[in-house]
This record gives C-alpha cells, structure tokens and sequence, in this order.
C-alpha cells in the first residue's frame, strides 16, 4: 500500500507540473443500492487515464462499502506507467496481458463476478512487424471465497493465494501465420488452514500455439505443459462457405486428477490449474437470463470436450446459427469397499456422455434478423441443456452396480423484438421460458428405496418465465419493466419469506407473487459523456458466470439501486 | 484516503479546463494477429471506434448502421473501428459473425478489454468519435434505436471539419 502511494504521488505530481502539455481523461462509476434484504451497494470506480508522447498513465480509484461482489477498499485499486518508443514498450503497475488463447496466461479483471487475474509488476515488449518478444514479471493475489475456510461469505471472498510470476513469450507473424513459444515460473505460497500452514510450491509452463489465418480457413491450436503431468491442448478450425462459417473447437485440460468430493477444493488441493489459465471454454456464451444462470461451471483440472458451430444468412437479413457442445472430465471414479475414490476407465480422448464422467451437452439455435422493412428486430433462441453437475456414488460390486449423481436438465426459449415505432420512439419486448430439472439420480441393478429421481425442487420441474417490456426515447432516456417468475423454488431456500415490493403486490391481483421478482428500471442519459440508471423492485438471485467461474449472487430484494457512469 | 480523491478530482478537472482531451496511439489487434497503430487510420480522417462482443444484442443491433455509416464516408476518410471485446470463451465467433453479416468494416480483437479502459469505456457499446488530430469529438453508451442518426450528425461535422 505504502508503495501504491509513492507510486500515486509520483504520477500527480508528474503529471501536475506540466498538466496542460498532457492529455486526461476520466470515468467515473458510481452504484448504490439499498434493499430489504441487506443486500445493500455503495461502490465508486475512478479511473484516470493520461498520456503525454510517449508515456502513458493509469490510475483506478475504488471507494467500496460494500461493493456488489468482493472486497471493501477505499483507496488505489490500480495504477500503471507505459512508455512507447518505436519498437519497445515498457509498463509498470498493474499489466493484464493475454497470450495465445489464454491457455497459459489470461489476465483478467471482470468486477462482475470478482475475477481478477492481472499482475502488478513490469511488462518489457518489442515488437516488429515479424517478431515480437515479451517478458514480464510480477505478483498477483488472487481472493476467491470457499466455506473450506472460516468466514465463508457468498459475496465476500475469505481466501487468498499469492503467486510470483515470471515469463517471457517469443512470437512470429509470417504471411497469414502467426506463431509463439512460451514460458512461465510460478511461485505459489498456499496456505493450508487445516494445518496452518503457507505451503510454497514452484509451477513451470511451457507453451506453444500455431494459428493460421486464410481467406477461405482459419485453424490453429495452443498446448501448454505444467510441471511434470499437466497439460492442456486447444485447437480450432473455421472454414468459409460463401457468408457461411462451419467450425468446430477441441479442449483437452488436464492439469489434476481430482476425486469428486476434491473437485471444487482450491482451498486444500495444491498443483492443479492456475487462476491466470483462463482457457476457452467451448460452450455458447449466452446473453440471456435463463440460460445464463444454468451455465456449465468449467473445471479447468479435467475436462475434455469439443463443439460444433454453424452460422449463416438463411434468407435477406437473418442469421441462423447453430451450436453443440459435449464435454466431460477425462475419467470415472468410482467407490472401493472401503468407500473412498478410484480413478478408473478413461473416455478416451472424445467426452463421454455417461453421467459418471460428469457428461455435459447442450444445443443451441438462434434466428437474429429483421422484419418490417427494418423496423423489428428479432431474435428467438432454442437451447437443450444436460448438465451432470456432481457425482455422489458410484460403485461396482459382484452383485450390484449402483450410482447416483445430481443433474440439471433444461429446455430453454429465449426470444427479444425491437421495433421501431419512429425515429426517437421504439418498443421493446423480451421473453423468456424454461423448463428446469434439477435433481439427484439414483441408478441400482438391484431393487432400492431410493427413487430413481428426487427433484430439488419442491414441484417435479421448476418453470421459469421472464417477461420484460421497455420503451425507449433516442437519445435521451428507455424504461423497461421486467418480472422474472418461477412456479417452485429449491427446497433448500424455500423458506426465506420475501418482502414484496409494490410492483409485485399490484401484480399479485393477477397471480400469486411469491415467486416473482418485479423491477422497473429507467436510464436517462444527460449528456453523451453522462448516464444515469435508476432501478427500483427486486431481482432474483442465482448464478452468475463469466469466463469459466460461476458464482451465486444474492437476490436484491425491494429496493432501490442507482448507478451514475461519467465519462470526464 | 480522501485526500487522494480530492487530488484526483482537481487533477481531472484542470484537465477537463485547460488539458486535450486526445488519444493516445493505441495498438489495436487484428484477427489475424498482427498489429496496427491509431494514428494509420487517423492520417486518412476521422475515426470512428465502437466497443462491441458477439454477446451483446444492442450492439449487434447498431452494427448495421456502423456497416451503412463506413460505406457512405468511406471516400471522405473517415474509418469504422469495431473492437470486440469478447473473451477468449466467444472469440472465435467473432469473423463468422461479420461474415455472415457482410459487414466491410475493420474489426478489432481486445479480448481483456484493456483498449476499452484505456478509453474510458463502461458500457456496451460504446461509441468513440475521434477527429483527425486525436481530439475526442464525440462519444456514446448504449444504443436506442434511433441513436444512429445522431451518429450520423456527429460524423458529418466530422468528415466536413476535415475535408
């Protein structure tokens, strides 16, 4: 911290006794909320940015208490020194690099689920229009929250892990190829809190990915090794018919074999993949609601997996495209007399599509277009999901063979429509639908009193409704209403008794709103550089992904939120 | 701490008075890896940036006008941007998605979204107007249907200021 603000004072007062010879410029983000429930907001993001020839500057200010996700902080969140001349450019500070497909270093920092990857240290680069050479050394601290700890919070994150890092990159451009090598060491202190004590452990990665870029194809892969037995393999290819692109990815990650009860415990588990290995996923990221809330949670130890793609005009103004994803982890576990985990067969290097291997598919189709002579824009999805989220038993004895494991499965219509009314006026209608499973399963050759399947939910299948309506005025302001409506609720949280707001007992003239979440939400921008949101109701909790990590985000319930983004 | 603020605020607000709001000459990544500064497409004329992901409906939403807005002043120098910002999970959507859309425009790759803070952005998407010589002329967040032609005035002014 105290380096921080030496760091702080030199970049004022550097920048203070020549300011008008510099360039600034400045966004400020602002979000309070209050709600019934205590799940209260108060959080300010300031971010400077300067430059003046060739030096530039970075300073992120957060005064947070709470904020929606992570940490409280008041004071320098991040600050960087950039200086470019001619072939080199030097950074100092906090430096988020992304190499190759991410499979060795990612550095992120997305603030809506709390991920951040990023470096503080010092980047070297020099580049040509052939050769580009990096090197970088730095530390992270990477919090993340795990009941394996005391303190555990949803929102709050109680664990820390710290790295020391360095590495450099060697990477080629020639025609339409583009190629590099990669190294990284890794020092990682890990405190174990069973023990009590810091565990420090060293990680080499070495890589290398090969991308080429045609007219008619594009393919590439990225392969990287960590220490002695982890690897992980990605490759893709992309062909061009005409305006139609079919293409399909491989993901093999396999840095840790994990039985299925050590599977999520980063807390006590030492050596599997590194937070800054933000790999690609392979399944469709979904912008909407429903689907995005039974998002398959990436184990990036074990997971082997490939897609489909296929996208195209289908006629004047519509896109089709089409998605299939399959993954799985790479082994069956499975129960031994004394009742502890196995690793047993393999799937080969294709994802299996039995439950015991954590099996995951899902497919998607979407028609995004216009109608109307332009004035209605449309967009209706189609997604099946089957997910098998947990393995619970699994066991092969001479006279039985019994498993059971917890699954999601879900039917999901996403569909949106924006019509244009005038030239300032337009409506806006989105709706979504789905029908949701989730459950343990239980299989046994011989007869059992467990049945075959036990919802976790208090109704068979929980069905889930978004309907949102929103009108919008160019370029001033746009309102929207949006209820978000399930008709069962999981039994482990069905009994919180929910304080509705007035959107919600209006409508309980209508239906029963218990299980409904209303808000109504206005954005007014004041001028081009300023943007106000006002949201008053409720929102209802779930998962929230990104980049591979999910998280469970509280619901917000009946209160007022108010965000303000200025651009200085 | 809030000796620290209020430095900042003061600082950005002599800027905001007597600074330049300029860009800086910011490296953009192609799709095919390699490498172009700003300042190639600002010696043709004004720049146009829009901040966009295979994600984001509103932005797929404006991205015809962008289409429209880059083949009508085109010849008069101006440049349309598009920076993806999608991450390393939907990169490899983004040259089907401008294929199948036909869309002639250059598109950019920022895939952990350092181009996009380096410019201040926040929302998706977010329109950049920049003139010839690196001054900010004109900026947006969001897209309501209709912004387009409020685009089109600023990049009029623009392109006129120029030639």
């Amino acid at each position: 911290m105290k380096f921080s603000r030496y760091f702080f004072s030199f970049i004022i007062s550097f920048w203070t006794t020549g300011y008008c010879q510099f360039s600034f410029s400045g966004a400020l983000t602002t979000n309070y909320g209050q709600s019934k429930n205590d799940f209260n907001i108060q959080e300010t993001l300031l971010d400077i940015n300067g430059n003046w020839n060739n030096w530039t500057g970075w300073i992120q200010l957060e005064h947070s208490d709470p904020p929606e996700l992570g940490r409280s902080l008041k004071g320098i969140r991040k600050f960087r020194l950039g200086y470019s001349s001619g072939a080199y450019t030097i950074k100092l500070g906090d430096i988020y690099e992304f190499w190759g497909r991410g499979l060795m270093v990612n550095m992120v920092d997305d603030q809506a689920i709390d991920l951040d990857t990023g470096v503080r240290g010092g980047l070297l680069n020099w580049a040509n229009d052939l050769v580009q050479i990096d090197l970088f050394g730095g530390t992270q601290n990477i919090w993340r929250s795990s009941n394996e700890v005391f303190g555990f919070n949803d929102r709050v994150p109680n664990y820390e892990v710290d790295h020391t890092l360095y590495g450099g990159r060697i990477a080629a451009n020639y025609h339409q190829w583009h190629g590099a090598v990669k190294y990284m060491q890794v020092n990682e202190e890990h405190l174990l809190p069973r023990i009590d004590t810091i565990e420090k452990v060293g990680h080499q990665l070495i890589g290398v990915n090969i991308e080429y870029y045609g007219p008619t194809t594009d393919f590439g892969f990225e392969y990287v090794k960590k220490d002695a037995k982890g690897f992980g393999f990605y490759g893709l290819i992309n062909m061009y018919i005409g305006d139609w692109s079919i293409g399909t990815s491989y993901k093999n990650y396999h840095f840790a074999d994990l039985s299925p009860d050590d599977r999520w415990d980063f807390v006590n588990i030492i050596g599997g993949a590194l937070t800054i290995q933000q790999m690609p996923t392979l399944f469709e990221q979904h912008a909407t609601r429903l689907l995005g809330r039974i998002t398959h949670q990436i184990d990036y130890n074990d997971e082997l997996g490939f897609d489909l793609r296929l996208k195209g005009p289908l006629f004047q103004n519509t896109i089709f495209s089409f998605s299939y994803a399959s993954s799985s982890r790479h082994k069956e576990w499975y129960l031994d007399n004394n009742w502890n985990w196995i690793m047993g067969g393999s799937s080969g290097l294709l994802p299996s599509t039995k439950p015991v291997f954590n099996a995951f598919r899902e497919m998607y189709a979407e028609l995004e277009g216009y109608l109307l002579n332009g004035n209605l824009h449309y967009n209706i999805g189609s997604g099946l999901t089957n997910d098998v989220t947990d393995l619970y038993l699994n066991r092969y004895t001479d006279s039985n063979r019994s498993y059971s494991y917890e699954s999601l499965s879900a039917t999901t219509l996403p569909a949106q429509f924006t019509y244009t009314i005038n030239q300032k006026f337009s409506l806006e209608l989105k709706y979504e639908y789905q029908e949701l499973k989730k459950g343990v399963n239980t299989y046994s050759e011989l007869p059992t009193n467990m049945p075959p399947f036990t919802s976790n939910f208090l109704k068979d299948k929980q069905i889930n409704r978004i309907f949102s309506v929103g009108l919008g005025r160019s370029p001033l302001w746009s309102m929207s209403l949006m209820m978000d409506y399930a008709n069962t609720e999981e039994r482990i949280i069905v009994d919180k008794v929910r304080d509705k707001n007035s959107i919600e007992e209006m409508l309980g003239n209508l239906w029963d709103t218990s299980l409904t979440w209303a808000n109504m939400e206005i954005s007014y921008n004041i001028s081009s550089n300023h943007r106000l949101t006002v949201m008053y109701g409720s929102q209802r909790g779930g998962v929230l992904c990104s980049n591979g990590v999910c998280r469970y985000v509280q619901p917000f319930e009946n209160g007022f939120k108010i965000g303000l983004i200025a651009v200085l | 701490m809030k000796k620290w603020i209020l430095i900042s605020v003061l600082v950005l607000l002599a800027s905001t008075l007597y600074g330049q709001n300029k860009v800086p000459d910011i490296k953009l990544k192609r799709m095919n890896g390699k490498s172009v500064m700003l300042q190639d497409f600002l010696k043709k004329g004004p720049v146009l940036i829009n901040f966009w992901a295979t994600w984001c409906a509103p932005c797929k939403k404006e991205m015809v006008h962008l289409d429209e807005f880059e083949k009508k002043y085109t010849d008069k120098g101006l440049s349309v941007l598009a920076i993806s910002i999608d991450s390393q999970k939907s990169i490899s959507q983004v040259r089907s998605y401008i294929r199948a859309k036909k869309y002639s425009f250059d598109v950019f790759l920022d895939p952990n979204s350092q181009v996009l803070k380096k410019l201040n952005g926040n929302l998706m998407p977010t329109d950049i107007l920049i003139g010839q010589d690196g001054t900010i002329l004109w900026r947006h967040n969001g897209y309501i249907p209709g912004d387009e032609k409020k685009m089109e005035a600023e990049i009029k002014a623009a392109v006129q200021s120029t030639s």
